[in-house]
């Protein structure tokens, strides 16, 4: 038995004590004739009595400002290229809204030459299965790659690479904005895989920075040992069986 | 908005004053550790959190307009310095085997239960439990829970650490208590059945 989903914010702010009192009221009066809201609220109210919450022992004991006021001192360090995702953070808000290509948008943002099959037509339909759409090139992209192949495009700075570079820089803040909107939604399970994704795309648009054998070595080899991501193919994501919470 | 005596030291703090900088950082650093703590689960984590988000504080207090209370703003900037420290967090659960690094229980410790008898019980147990039962919630809802819960800030003040409507914080602060009740349902003791009363 559950509460019903349209009192579930008041429910918690009743038990905190800060609910509106006409909330409040609302809430018992219908409470009395819903065993649901009833059962969550009893539990809720003794799980708050039960909750200790911890002390840190180190509280009282700090002192930050030897270290704050040395790093002050030093020159700020160049903000590098993956944190930059202003403009691509406007252009993906845009692809999920309105559903645009990512090639599309790959081309319209810069002279770089797309790869061909790097880049999917997006769905219409749900933001999630967009964003799996638009990853899967990419993804099957970089694991059909061998690490000494990574290596030797990524200190010759090769044009496919820098696409797919683009392409998982643009992917990493599609994702960053999809989790908060799955986050939201209670669908949990896609917020972790597309958080996966995520960390995997800012690997791949942070690679040509670090041109550094053994990080892509790492890289590859974290992803092979994850044995999950780079394993599945887009047919497979597609055919997850829906979340409990798909839709609310 | 900020009582004359904080207004005044952020006023010397924006000058340049050392003494107002230094006094800053020692006013806020317990909170800005705490939430830290809550959000990332591991103190070497929070340390660093903590220095990152004062150095970020003390170079945009030019841009500090008063806008929100300082505490908020500062709050602001540790939770979102603390999704930057999430995701380095689960990338390296890809690259580290998770086993291997100290949990969070170690690494919080409270306090020794022998020094509270009666805490070092059910409820004690349920302390340390619950640090660990965080890692169950997703981002956004561990942030509402460790704001409203740890640091005891209001909906609206959540909702404006976290730039989210208060339904919003509501639905997740609901979210987060199912989960972790769910959790520690071994620690919890029969519900009761007792007539709802406000």
């Amino acid at each position: 038995m559950t509460a019903c989903r349209r009192w579930e914010g008041i429910l918690s702010e009743v038990v905190l004590g800060d609910a509106e009192p006409q909330d409040e009221a609302r809430f018992l009066a219908h409470a009395k004739s819903c065993a649901g809201c009833t059962q969550e609220l009893t539990a809720q109210r003794q799980f708050q009595a039960q909750l200790t919450l911890p002390a840190p022992s180190q509280a009282g004991e700090l002192n930050a400002w030897p270290a704050v006021s040395r790093r002050l001192a030093e020159p700020r360090p160049a903000r590098g290229l993956s944190l930059s995702f202003g403009l691509a953070g406007t252009l993906a808000t845009a692809l999920l809204v309105g559903g645009i290509g990512l090639g599309s948008m790959l081309a319209s943002n810069g002279p770089a030459e797309v790869t061909p099959g790097l880049v999917a037509a997006a769905p219409p339909e749900d933001p999630y299965l967009a964003f799996l759409e638009q990853s899967a090139p990419l993804l099957l992209a970089v694991t059909n790659r061998e690490v000494p192949e990574l290596v030797s495009v990524s200190f010759a700075g090769g044009a496919a690479l820098e696409a797919e570079q683009r392409a998982a820089e643009r992917l990493a803040e599609m994702a960053r904005l999809l989790l908060n909107e799955l986050e939201e939604s209670g669908r949990d399970r896609e917020a972790q895989l597309v958080g996966e994704l995520e960390l995997v795309f800012l690997q791949v648009a942070n690679l040509s920075q670090r041109k550094d054998p053994g990080s892509l070595r790492m890289l590859k080899a974290a992803i092979d040992n994850r044995g999950l991501l780079f394993q599945l193919t887009l047919e497979e994501l597609r055919n997850l069986p829906p979340s409990p919470n798909d839709g609310a | 908005m900020a009582n004359p005596e904080e207004a005044a030291l952020l006023r010397r703090a924006k000058e340049g004053d050392p003494l107002a900088l230094k006094a800053l950082v020692e006013q806020h650093q317990d909170d800005v550790f705490y939430l830290a703590l809550g959000l990332l689960g591991r103190r070497p984590d929070a340390e660093d959190a903590m220095q990152d988000v004062m150095i970020k504080a003390l170079r945009a207090l030019p841009r500090f307009r008063g806008d929100s209370g300082f505490a908020t703003w500062l709050y602001r900037i540790t939770h979102n310095t603390c999704r930057d420290y999430q995701r380095r967090q689960r990338w390296s659960r890809v690259t580290d085997s998770v086993d291997e690094q100290p949990g969070i229980a170690s690494q919080w410790q409270t306090h020794d239960p022998a020094d509270d008898p009666d805490r070092a019980t059910a409820s004690g147990q349920l302390g340390q439990e619950l640090l660990i039962a965080l890692d169950t919630l997703t981002p956004s809802e561990r942030s509402v829970f460790v704001l409203r819960q740890f640091q005891e800030l209001s909906t609206r003040e959540t909702a404006e650490v976290l730039s989210r409507a208060e339904g919003s914080v509501k639905n997740l602060l609901f979210r987060a208590m199912r989960k972790l009740r769910e959790a520690l349902a071994d620690y919890e003791t029969p519900v009761p059945q007792k007539e709802v009363a406000p």
